[in-house]
């Protein structure tokens, strides 16, 4: 962890490592957002915005084939109770 | 979303790189800052300390500065992000030589997130990250 001017802290790439187990073949980002919502990638891969409900709410989702190659996410649900 | 209590579902088809999953999980209390209020005018020659509620201590903390170009004051095409990786510590202090480097005059969002992760450990024996991000902005107004 750095610490410059008296702040520790993480270098996004720190935090990437942290959550990368090394056995990663993709990352699913849930969010909830007081009031806004935006977006935040921690691989590369083929994102896509998954519907679900309510409207301050978004989840993303980007999953690796086996060579390590962007897969497709089209059918991937979450929440998606009926 | 479910944030504090109940648990998210995900369905993945099955595809070339595994067998179809169904599975669920819960995430921690949703983040929220506590003492500061929308509108609120901070000095920036003052230090802003930022309090907040919520999340796992284990979670890492995502502390932004920026300014709010939506109901922004100035003229000026300046762009100022200040952002942070932290522990969950539970507060975070910014300094005035920090608050300096925005025009006195201009709303500034603070922003918040904590960042959870959990995993699935798909059919091929690989897991999937899923990272439960819980924000909170709160737009004040800087002055001199």
């Amino acid at each position: 962890m750095p610490s410059v001017d008296g702040y520790n802290f993480y270098t996004i790439d720190e935090v990437k490592q942290m959550y990368d187990n090394g056995n990663l073949t993709g990352v699913i980002e849930m969010e909830t957002m007081y009031e806004f919502s935006y977006t935040q990638n921690f691989i590369n891969g083929q994102y896509v915005a998954i519907p679900i409900d309510g409207t301050t709410n978004s989840a993303y989702a980007g999953l690796l084939d086996n060579n390590s190659d962007p897969l497709s996410v089209t059918d991937i649900k979450v929440n998606n109770v009926i | 979303m479910n944030f504090g209590s109940g648990y998210n579902y995900i369905a993945i088809d099955s595809n070339t790189a595994f067998n179809n999953i169904n599975d669920s999980l819960a995430f921690s209390e949703p983040i929220r800052m506590i003492g500061i209020t929308r509108d609120d005018v901070i000095s920036n020659t003052d230090s802003l300390v930022i309090n907040w509620t919520g999340a796992s201590a284990a979670n890492i903390v995502k502390v932004e500065l920026s300014i709010n170009n939506s109901i922004k004051d100035s003229e000026k095409d300046d762009v100022t992000d200040l952002v942070l990786y932290i522990n969950n510590a539970g507060s975070f202090k910014f300094l005035p030589t920090d608050l300096l480097l925005f025009e006195a005059g201009v709303y500034v969002d603070i922003v918040v997130s904590a960042i959870e992760v959990q995993y699935l450990t798909v059919s091929s024996g690989k897991s999937i990250a899923v990272l439960g991000i819980s924000s909170h902005r709160i737009t004040i107004k800087l002055s001199n």
